[in-house]
């Protein structure tokens, strides 16, 4: 790494350019700045950016457009957006287009320090990961490990929890759903997560789920890695010492992150979910074929050609079918879900 | 004589006075038939409110007297006192709840006041139809009955011994001492509990006022406080306690092995046995199931090798009846059978032992000899103590067994001191509540113990990684470093809860008292008169109350001896007059109460043909009354008159 | 004896064989499988992380339909048989749930009254058939195969109260009536993974391959499962999972009712005990 992080600001105000180079500069961080989006992306080819900080709207190339090249040249690079009143909607989709965070205007110089001071200790921490482990404390006893393909898409940045931004409903929330009512009785044993067979690579465990669940810590929990990797084996839920349906907690956070559409962009569980809803809305049934054509097309297509010689020999065995098979009624059954949907969930 | 009332309403500061408008109330009170006065106070109980009512009565010739305020469990005997002063018959007080029926459970002021308004009129209409009543005085019995051995019925016993009054000690097992006896050493001064126990168990064995009954159970039990019948069934043991004098020659011979209770089936006794060495009385026993003389007479080696004919096939079981005027209940706990949890391998795995178990493994009188080993009879080189198992568990016990966390750093320390292994304690809370218990937490974390804070999911043997070969892999979150850990360990102790013992409802029901959700017998009052039941005479100490330790069962056996000293000295108890009374003029001789009382409180006049109440044995429950045909019996303080009155005011 | 089957999307196509083999199994034994006119899919646990109303209406559908006969339901796949059974249990418990299902069964034209009593086949065998009659069948005893019984999580739990959710014995039970020996399982009802194997291969394939580990260690020649899942996780993906941690496992995975139907003397084609992916042992291949 190098010792000084670079970053490019981009902003058609003067002013603005001019007070984020000072703030950024007391900090310790080499600064240029951008009136417009070419002459950004001109100093961009240029320059070794670690970070670009860009206003959304701008006469011209717009920041939406010196996202997009910025992320085509040099994916590693962070970039900010700054929005004014009104774009959140566009910073929203900014953010899927790969921006790490954004600053409305107007703000502070406390507000730009945090969240560009966020972005260096995500970026630490990414290359701290890449880095090899030096004496994981477990070895597997045979000679290769489990090659880590998982990667927290956003990472929490530690920092004092403000009353003022715990979400109190989202106790309610959760105790609404059925199985969920007893999360309030949690002792923190840790029998659940000790229990859990996939607990070791989650964000937060079970245990620490259902405290979080009742601090009010809504945005870390739905968009935590936890409750897609449950595999809903039920073991936390008989061995939970308080009778806590933990797995059903896990279900309704499921739902819950589902509706705001607040996951991780890489958990492939929800995209899962997505088309077998369909695939069950459409025929009744699961084809076991198209979802799994469709599902890796989208997710993982370099795996298809793997799965497809696995499919291939189901095949030869007559465990695969090409066609679905589609109830009789499906029009009963589609009724039904229209009106389970009209009815707006559990919650 | 036209009754003349007074009504006293208290504030209890805010208690009362916080939802119900006390004034209110008082003047509302002042206008109910037969009120001469009606006055409200900060604190009725306190003295200066005492001598209000005392100067009223005088003043005013109050022949009735209505204190509306707390519960009358507490206060009743205060303000009864009050009006005896005042020379009133203290039957003639009546109590009205304003606080826990009113105050306490009502939201709103207005209905607080309202509520409080028809109770105490209530009582005021109860008051106009009270009687004089006169208190039973019974002479009670100087004797007292101790159930249970182990170390609280052991204090108990020579504490009223001393005293110079006489015990009668039941004990099931063929020798006091209970659990204590299976301990090596204790928390947290680490004396050894043979040392502490076995001279009081000698002191019991020769106290010339106690009288002990070993292996034998309490059958019955009959009467009232100050009067009890007991019936103790006596099991043979087929040896002469006379002529035994415990040499132990005839255990030497005996052919039959069987896994030993006292070493939690580690070891093996005789079918004629001692439980241990130490054992109270010096006798040995012949255990009749497993004895093949006595099941189909074959062998009889012991009678032949006994050098003092003790032996006694013939023996049969005897009932023999005691009179006591007190009874302290302390027949102790059970552990949990960790069995119910298969997550923890116990009875599967080998080398996963109960608490009970690693006590005797670790007592220089055990079947190791205090030697601490697995299975093999290698020593361990780590070890896992795992809490709570069975407590604080809605699926077994919710409740915390009070004493596993402390003895599991008892565990910690003997097994550092003669192994030197390495010991991991998978705990929740570290609960070190008692004088010196926190000191000896932090002697345990300069030992090097592992505090691994989480509790245990599973022991498994199956290995996955470097070191687990062949061991037992304890899985748990470490909730402190926020991680998975499966820790290899040689041997697993279990923190097994404890639980009421599987007889403690039968025990309950022959002694009248209750058992309360966690099975454990219920005191009187959980902070004020915690050796007392409802059931008067009857107290309880020890585990069969709750779990406790040594220093709190220890102290629970002196507190119940002297209570029922105190009981005892009396030399007479006064029995509330609260009881029924069959009018011989109404009276149809048709026996229905008869078979209805449940206290057998009834008896028939064949001579005049009517059935009469014995006042020593009724309890005033008011079956008869309810069931009489002819109307013909009435329950005193609690007539037809006076309810219906009563009922009349609440609906005013 | 007489029941509604309810095969679920897994039997109908890629695991075929476990409904052959049960339907085989079951004339034998004089239990007759009706199978549930136009079921549909229980949610299984995907459609329950979308939305857990419409999950539990699907059940309930299969609920209402089975209701119109005087019938136990009984299902071969532990994952269905978790849907289904919580969906009844959380109609009876939860008066709100109960509620919204009626109305979306009410809009399609259904009712579910909450009557129907649900059990896994193994149960059905197990306690209704009994051992005993199981072992009268018998022709063929399995004398010394070595048999793994793998439960999986589903069938167990949550609390289903067949079996203990901790240490079942009933399989086990079942393999000893078949003159076979059941091996030391330890982990005989963690989970198999399945759920994770499409969206976090690399966590499924570690918990097969520690199901897998336990198996060969204590030297299974093959293992029997309940549950379509369990079979597709611990069969087909058996080479990847050896390949990713360098073991070459060669255990046969067979459907229970296939390890039944050999001892049967079912002929092994109407079994389809050779549709797995990994190739029969010579232990097995006796008995074919
Ligand atoms: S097992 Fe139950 S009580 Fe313990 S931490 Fe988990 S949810 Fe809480
Ligand atoms: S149900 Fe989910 S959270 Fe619970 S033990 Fe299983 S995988 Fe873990």
């Amino acid at each position: 790494m190098k010792d000084k992080m670079s970053i490019l600001v981009v902003d058609d105000e003067p002013i603005v350019c001019d007070s984020c180079k000072k703030i950024l500069t007391e900090k310790g961080f080499m600064v240029e700045t951008a009136l417009n989006g070419e002459e950004a992306l001109k100093k961009f080819k240029k320059g070794d950016f670690d970070i670009v900080i860009v206003d959304l709207k701008m006469p011209g190339v717009d920041g939406m457009e010196v996202l997009r090249s910025v992320k085509k040249i040099k994916p590693e690079v962070d970039v900010v957006m700054i929005t004014g009143y009104g774009t959140i909607p566009s910073a929203v989709e900014a953010m899927k287009l790969g921006a790490v965070d954004y600053v409305p205007k107007p703000f502070t110089p406390e507000e730009l320090g945090q969240i560009i001071s966020q972005v260096v200790e995500k970026r630490s921490k990414l290359v701290a990961e890449k880095a090899p482990k030096k004496g994981a404390i477990l070895l597997d006893v045979f000679k290769k490990p489990p090659k880590v393909v998982y990667h927290p898409e956003r990472v929490w940045v530690k920092d004092i929890k403000i009353e003022e931004t715990l979400d109190e409903n989202f106790l309610n929330e959760v105790r609404s759903t059925p199985g969920g009512e007893r999360v309030i009785d949690c002792i923190q044993c840790g029998t659940c997560s000790g229990s859990c067979p996939l607990s070791y690579r989650m964000d937060y465990t079970p245990r620490e789920i259902n405290a979080m669940v009742r601090a009010g810590l809504r945005d870390e929990v739905l968009s935590s890695n936890s409750i897609w990797i449950c595999s809903s084996c039920y073991l936390c839920t008989v061995r939970c010492p308080r009778q806590i349906k933990i797995t059903d907690i896990m279900y309704a956070l499921k739902n819950l992150a589902m509706k705001d559409k607040r996951f991780l962009k890489k958990a492939k569980s929800p995209l899962l979910s997505r088309y077998f809803v369909d695939n069950v809305n459409r025929y009744g049934r699961n084809h076991e074929l198209e979802l799994t054509l469709k599902f890796f097309l989208r997710a993982n297509p370099r795996a298809i050609l793997k799965h497809s010689l696995m499919g291939l020999r189901l095949f030869l065995r007559k465990r695969f079918s090409v066609f679905p098979k589609r109830i009789k009624n499906i029009n009963q059954l589609r009724t039904m879900v229209r009106k389970a949907e009209a009815l707006g969930g559990l919650r | 004589m036209e009754p003349r009332i007074g009504v006293f309403v208290c504030h209890c500061g805010t208690n009362i006075a916080g939802k119900v408008n006390v004034e209110e109330v008082a003047n509302f009170a002042s206008t109910l038939p037969y009120v001469t006065v009606a006055k409200e106070y900060k604190f009725m109980c306190s003295d200066p409110g005492q001598s209000l009512i005392l100067e009223d009565i005088k003043q005013h010739k109050l022949n009735r007297v209505v204190v509306a305020a707390c519960s009358p469990t507490m206060h009743e005997p205060t303000f009864r006192g009050v009006c005896q002063e005042g020379g009133l018959n203290q039957y003639l007080f009546q109590m009205a709840n304003i606080r826990e029926h009113c105050s306490w459970v009502t939201e709103d002021e207005e209905s607080a006041t309202k509520k409080a308004k028809s109770i105490v009129a209530g009582a005021v209409y109860k008051a106009t139809y009270l009687e004089p009543l006169e208190v039973k005085k019974v002479k009670i019995n100087p004797n007292t009955l101790v159930v249970g051995g182990g170390i609280t019925g052991i204090q108990a016993a020579l504490e009223i011994a001393d005293s110079g009054h006489k015990v009668y000690l039941v004990e099931k097992e063929p020798s006091i001492g209970g659990h204590m006896a299976q301990f090596d050493k204790t928390f947290p001064t680490l004396d050894c509990a043979a040392c502490i126990l076995t001279p009081k168990m000698v002191q019991v064995g020769q106290h010339k006022n106690i009288k002990l009954f070993t292996y034998s159970e309490v059958l019955e039990v009959s009467g009232y406080v100050g009067n009890f019948k007991v019936k103790i069934l006596k099991k043979a043991r087929y040896v002469d306690p006379d002529k035994c004098n415990g040499c132990g020659e005839c255990a030497l011979k005996c052919p039959i092995k069987v896994p030993s209770e006292f070493d939690e089936e580690l070891g093996m006794r005789r079918a004629i046995y001692k439980p241990f060495a130490q054992g109270v009385p010096n006798l040995f026993t012949i255990d009749k199931e497993h004895c093949t003389k006595i099941l189909k007479d074959k062998c009889g080696l012991c009678e032949k090798i006994c050098p003092r004919e003790a032996i006694d096939y013939e023996q049969k079981d005897e009932i023999i009846e005691v009179s006591v005027g007190a009874i302290i209940l302390s027949t102790g706990f059970q552990i949990f059978d960790a069995r119910q949890m298969p997550q923890y391998g116990y009875g599967r795995l080998d080398n996963v032992f109960t608490s009970l178990e690693f006590e005797r493994l670790c007592s220089a009188n055990g079947p190791t000899g205090g030697k601490i080993v697995l299975k093999d009879g290698t020593e361990p080189k780590s070890v896992g103590i795992l809490h709570c198992i069975g407590s604080r568990d809605d699926r077994f016990h919710p409740y915390c067994s009070r004493v596993c966390c402390m003895y599991a750093l008892k565990y910690s320390h003997l097994i550092k001191e003669k192994t030197g292994a390495e010991v991991y304690q998978f705990y929740v809370d570290m609960r070190c509540f008692g004088k010196g218990y926190e000191e000896f937490y932090n002697r345990l974390l300069e030992e090097g113990v592992h505090f691994v804070r989480g509790k245990a999911a599973e022991v498994t043997d199956f290995a996955v990684y470097k070191g687990e070969e062949g061991k037992l892999i304890v899985r748990c979150e470490d909730t402190a470093i926020g991680a998975i850990r499966r820790i290899p360990v040689d041997m697993v102790i279990l923190a097994n809860a404890l639980e009421a013992r599987d007889d403690a409802k039968d025990i309950a029901r022959i002694f009248s008292i209750n058992t309360g959700a966690d099975g454990f017998f219920i005191e009187k009052h959980p902070k004020l008169a915690p050796v007392s039941t409802t059931t008067d005479g009857v107290f309880i100490a020890g585990c069969c109350q709750g779990c406790k330790d040594i220093p709190d069962a220890v102290a629970q056996g002196a507190a119940s001896a002297s209570e029922a000293l105190s009981l005892i000295d009396r030399g007479v108890v006064e029995i509330e007059p609260y009881t029924s009374v069959i009018d011989a003029d109404l009276c149809s001789g048709c026996k229905t109460c008869i078979e209805l009382c449940p206290y057998s409180a009834i008896e028939f006049d064949e001579e005049k043909n009517v059935s009469v109440v014995n006042d020593a044995l009724c309890k005033g429950c008011g079956t008869c009354v309810a069931a009489c045909p002819s109307g013909a019996a009435t329950a005193r303080h609690f007539t037809d008159k006076q309810i219906f009155s009563e009922i009349e005011g609440v609906l005013a | 004896m007489k029941y509604t089957y309810y095969p679920g999307c897994s039997l109908e196509v890629s695991s075929k064989s476990y409904s052959d083999s049960a339907l085989a199994v079951s004339e034998l034994l004089g239990v007759e499988l009706i199978e549930l006119e136009d079921w549909n899919c229980c949610g299984a646990t995907v459609y329950l992380s979308y939305e857990e109303l419409i999950s539990f209406s699907l059940c309930a559908r299969n609920l209402a339909l089975a209701e119109k006969y005087d019938r136990d339901m009984v299902v071969p796949c532990s994952a269905c048989y978790t849907s289904l059974k919580k969906t009844a249990s959380y109609i009876q418990e939860n008066a709100e749930l109960r509620n919204k299902i009626n109305q979306a069964l009410q809009a399609a034209g259904l009712e579910y009254k909450g009557k129907v009593n649900i059990k896994h086949l193994l149960e059905v065998y197990v306690n209704d058939i009994g051992l005993d009659a199981i072992k009268s069948k018998v022709k063929r005893e399995l004398k010394g195969l070595k048999v793994a019984p793998y439960y999986g999580c589903q069938i167990v739990r949550p609390l289903h109260g067949f079996d203990d959710p901790e240490n079942p014995t009933s399989l086990d039970r079942l393999v000893e009536a078949l003159g076979a020996t059941p091996v030391y399982f330890p982990n005989k009802t963690s989970c198999c993974g399945s759920s994770l194997v499409a969206t976090n291969e690399e966590l499924a394939f570690r918990m097969q391959k520690d199901l897998l580990l336990c198996a060969a260690r204590n030297d299974a020649e093959v293992i029997i499962t309940v549950c379509p899942l369990c079979h597709m996780a611990l069969d087909a993906y058996q080479k990847g999972v050896g390949k990713m941690y360098g073991f070459k496992f060669k255990i046969p995975v067979l459907h229970f009712t296939q390890l039944m139907g050999l001892a049967f003397e079912i002929p092994s084609k109407k079994l389809g005990v050779k549709t797995g992916l990994v190739p029969l042992n010579k232990a097995l291949s006796a008995y074919i």
